[in-house]
């Protein structure tokens, strides 16, 4: 028999809302967390990300909305009470303790016993490959090792969330790529429930199985890093996330016309926007009878290391992004100013209505 | 090569004659006339410690009265500015600038008009007497306000509060917010952070604060002469005196050399204390 625990959410959050002065920070937003996931809240600076993070962490009280953890109502109650533990953006490591006295503070504070704590300190220094800098004090520390040091302070509390400010914001392309599989990794290990904010949607991809996208103090859209990629639910989320050409369209009477193709698509009579992925498109001499397409003008061929980006002119006055293959470019070049057809699948575009 | 080297004492030569001229030579002239003898109202070359001697026994008993008594303004005036300033860094928001303007304006007032307004405030006939009189809460003046010690230190700390509100505002502005909120996140409350965050990495600037206050306070003359009564003489009021009244430049050097060290000694058991409490305290 399953205990209600196991089918409630472990995080619940219900008509949350904040505002600082008049400026509202969030609308009332639901949001539920599983067991064991790990979500991304992702959007633009001034979204309210962070905003809704530190709600969690209870850092900031929202003017309206519950908190529920594991099904207890933790809205009153402030960090120090609450289930969560934050890792903060700069980490926020003491600066006048060592790493095992920072990665130790906080079972000290909950008073475990001298021998239960350093056997607890230990295996997280070793978990996170920090063990031999144990005695050193923060700024002794490269960023990675500071971030390490961080996540360990956390980890060793055993959340019930943990929460990750922008974490490897601070780091290297080199180090954030290598620490993302890290903290996959770490999800993985520990099955711990993590939300983490982040403007970097790429990051968000990589790290998450859940994504709650935000823009202006809402939740737009939420789902796995597939569906908000393959299936973004309006022109903000296409444009945010991954790289997309936003077509503008009228609608009427249930189907919208692009330069002589016509594309069924019901809803009202209106604006709407059409999105397609830059490696959806395909460019052929040879106008495709059953793809959509646009006839235009290759006007660049950007090289991007494992890709080629194209722009194309179309006949319409868009500029597209097309994405080629390394291999595909080089054993079938185009030369720029080249007068080309653009083609897609019809189950490549994705209507979106305008929000 | 050469041209470098004589633009580098360009550079220094400036500062160096500032050190010179205004630190080094005077405390060095006075270090070695403390070793002198006065005859016949004219200095002597000499090197005996009898100075010291003298410091050490007839004026033990002021030297160590004035160090109580500076530990204690040092001491007030500390625990005040750090409130203070705790209160500029964490609730004052963007008025906490005006609340240091505020303090800091009072030293226009300059250093005797606040004696004065003491003088004023705690005297038989003063605001503070007048009022608990009035109030029905004492039958009459409380003669200890002024003309004695507490009134000398409550006039120091008024004095020196200022002065160490500056090295303490500075630091706690360096101390971030998100160490703070860390410990918050990791179950300490406000005491424990305090303890445990904010005074560890105050550390300096409470004692450079403190140590402001306590030498400062050790070396005043005007307050205890002022505000003292007859009974409070500070080293500095034997100081003056060798040097004004008595015409006694080594006396008075070696009294004040013997205080210098015994306040520097003061401080520096101070400084450890503060690490070793802060050490006791902490989780």
């Amino acid at each position: 028999m399953l205990s209600a625990s196991e089918h409630t959410p472990l995080l619940r959050l219900t008509g949350i809302s904040k505002s600082f002065g008049t400026q509202a920070a969030l609308h009332p937003l639901d949001l539920s967390v599983a067991r064991g996931d790990f979500v991304a809240l992702l959007g633009p600076s001034g979204c309210g990300k962070t905003t809704l993070l530190r709600v969690i962490g209870g850092f900031l009280r929202s003017d309206q909305g519950r908190v529920e953890i594991n099904g207890a109502d933790v809205t009153d109650l402030g960090p120090e009470q609450r289930p969560t533990n934050m890792v903060f953006q700069g980490y926020g490591l003491f600066p006048h303790m060592t790493v095992r006295q920072n990665v130790a503070y906080g079972l000290k504070i909950a008073r475990t016993p001298a021998e239960k704590l350093s056997q607890a300190v230990g295996e997280i220094l070793e978990m996170m490959h920090i063990s031999g800098l144990s005695d050193r004090l923060p700024r002794a520390l490269s960023g990675g090792q500071q971030q390490r040091v961080a996540l360990a302070r956390a980890l060793v509390m055993k959340p019930s969330v943990l929460l990750l400010d922008e974490p490897l914001a601070a780091l290297d392309l080199q180090l954030r790529k290598s620490m993302q599989i890290e903290l996959r990794n770490l999800h993985r290990e520990i099955g711990g429930t993590f939300i983490c904010v982040t403007h970097d949607q790429g990051e968000a991809i990589a790290l998450a199985n859940r994504v709650a996208v935000m823009n202006a103090g809402r939740i737009v859209q939420e789902g796995t890093p597939e569906d908000i990629y393959q299936r973004p639910s309006n022109a903000f989320v296409a444009g945010f996330v991954g790289e997309s050409n936003i077509l503008s369209l009228t609608r009427q009477s249930g189907s919208c016309l692009l330069a002589g193709n016509i594309i069924p698509s019901s809803g009202p009579d209106g604006t709407v926007a059409m999105m397609i992925r830059p490696d959806d498109i395909s460019l052929v001499e040879v106008k495709p009878a059953a793809d959509i397409s646009l006839y235009g003008q290759l006007t660049d061929a950007v090289f991007m290391g494992d890709h080629v980006k194209l722009i194309v002119a179309a006949e319409t006055g868009d500029m597209l992004t097309v994405h080629r293959s390394r291999q595909a470019w080089h054993s079938d070049p185009i030369e720029s100013g080249k007068r080309i057809f653009a083609s897609w699948s019809r189950d490549a575009c994705h209507i979106l209505e305008q929000s | 090569m050469s041209s470098i080297r004589s633009r580098d004492v360009a550079a220094v030569a400036p500062s160096f004659l500032v050190w010179t001229g205004f630190f080094f030579a005077p405390i060095l002239y006075l270090l070695v006339v403390s070793f002198w003898r006065v005859r016949q109202y004219k200095l002597v070359t000499d090197a005996s410690f009898d100075n010291y001697l003298l410091a050490a026994g007839e004026y033990r008993h002021a030297i160590v009265f004035t160090l109580v008594l500076a530990a204690l303004v040092g001491v007030v005036t500390t625990v005040f500015a750090f409130a203070m300033a705790y209160m500029i860094r964490f609730h004052a928001g963007r008025f906490g600038n005006v609340l240091l303007f505020i303090a800091l304006t009072t030293l226009f007032g300059g250093y005797l008009v606040k004696i004065y307004a003491w003088k004023g405030l705690l005297g038989s006939t003063g605001i503070i007497n007048q009022a608990l009189l009035a109030a029905g809460l004492i039958s009459e003046p409380i003669s200890w306000f002024l003309y004695s010690p507490f009134a000398v230190v409550i006039t120091l700390v008024h004095f020196l509060l200022p002065y160490a509100l500056l090295p303490i505002n500075a630091a706690l502005r360096g101390v971030d917010d998100a160490p703070i909120e860390a410990a918050r996140d990791l179950g300490a409350r406000p005491s424990r952070i305090l303890i445990d965050v904010i005074l560890p990495q105050c550390e300096r600037g409470i004692l450079t604060a403190f140590a402001l206050a306590f030498f400062v306070s050790a070396g005043d003359y005007v307050t205890p002469q002022l505000v003292g009564g007859t009974d409070t003489f500070m080293i500095g009021n034997f100081i003056q005196s060798q040097f004004v009244n008595r015409m006694n430049a080594p006396v008075g050097a070696a009294l004040a050399f013997a205080t210098l060290l015994m306040t520097l000694f003061v401080v520096a058991l101070v400084s450890l204390l503060y690490r070793r409490i802060l050490k006791a305290c902490a989780t």
